[in-house]
């Protein structure tokens, strides 16, 4: 009996490798992509819970605001400190309501793969934003900015919506 | 090969650069400050569990249990484990197997700091970079692999490059 689900184990292991090797010669590699799009969408809405509207606040711990402060605290080019400060900040309510409306518009494109060339566009836009303006704050890892920056400029260059989102719905993938 | 799947390898092969960057800047400075012995190994974990309160209950008691009564051994085979990974990364040789190494370890990391205080998402997106490099056969690009490739034609079991 257990020689027999030994077996059983065996043959499924060497059908997923046979499918993964097949995957990969056969074509160009964009259902990995496609996979990493929809979980950098799911990041991005979930970054969403400590910016909810009307305040902007989470229940508890940073919200927006505290994030724009420390971004003018610790300011690594002295030029987007004072944007952070004089302009962004006195019109926080406006600029919370961008941040927000972009980041939803980012992670749901990417999630579902509509649009996605767009959303990756704005989503790089965004992630070089968060990594000029949380460079030097404490605690803050540059790296994570850059492979953020990184994943939305590959989505941008490739065909990413078009596996496994809606984008290949519309224009179907030479895959 | 089309134009459109050349692309997607140099795509990958970028992102199995960058990920083999991470591992080695990483690595260096990890170096310099001592993480690599007895005591630093030691010193990471109280970092993680109490400092940055991360870790689920099994988790830790795995860990407890298991590198932390061999911290000394662990942190050698941690510093040969993440060179070696990094260097493969860079260079794109025995890619697959590198990045499959990288992505447990990714994942380990955010075994270790889920439900506390860092930013969770880093670890998803190392752990997601590092499968995807390794789902993609990312070395054939800008990587030894493709002269692996050209030599021996395809691995023979497994997926070495």
């Amino acid at each position: 009996m257990n020689f027999l689900v030994f077996l059983r184990v065996s043959a499924s292991w060497r059908h997923c490798v046979a499918f993964l090797r097949g995957q990969m010669n056969a074509q160009a590699p964009l259902w990995p992509i496609a996979m990493a799009r929809a979980i950098i969408g799911v990041l991005w809405l979930f970054s969403l819970r400590w910016k909810l509207p009307p305040d902007f606040m989470p229940p508890e711990g940073r919200g927006l605001i505290d994030w724009l402060r420390l971004e003018v605290a610790h300011a690594a080019f002295p030029l987007y400190g004072a944007f952070v400060e004089r302009v962004a900040l006195p019109n926080f309510t406006l600029f919370a309501w961008l941040i927000f409306l972009a980041e939803l518009a980012v992670g749901l494109s990417l999630l579902t793969g509509a649009f996605t060339r767009i959303g990756a566009l704005l989503g790089l836009g965004m992630a070089v934003n968060l990594g000029i303006g949380l460079l030097d704050v404490p605690g803050e890892w540059p790296w994570s900015y850059a492979m953020l920056a990184m994943w939305h400029g590959l989505f941008l260059v490739t065909d990413a919506g078009r596996v496994w989102g809606v984008d290949g719905k519309r224009v179907p993938s030479a895959q | 090969m089309g134009q459109g799947e050349i692309k997607l390898r140099r795509v990958v092969a970028l992102l199995r650069i960058t990920v083999g960057l991470i591992l080695l800047v990483t690595w260096y400075d990890n170096l310099r400050k001592g993480v690599y012995t007895s005591e630093g190994i030691v010193d990471l974990f109280n970092y993680i569990f109490h400092d940055k309160e991360g870790g689920a209950p099994f988790y830790r008691t795995i860990i407890n249990s298991t590198i932390l009564q061999v911290p000394g051994l662990f942190a050698v085979f941690q510093m040969v484990a993440e060179l070696l990974m990094g260097l493969a990364l860079l260079f794109g040789v025995f890619t697959p197997l590198a990045a499959a190494g990288a992505t447990l370890f990714f994942f380990n990391l955010f075994l270790a700091y889920f439900g506390g205080l860092e930013w969770i998402w880093t670890y998803v997106l190392l752990t997601v970079s590092a499968l995807v490099v390794a789902l993609s056969q990312a070395g054939r690009s800008w990587g030894l692999d493709s002269a692996l490739l050209r030599r021996l034609g395809e691995p023979p079991t497994g997926l070495l490059w």
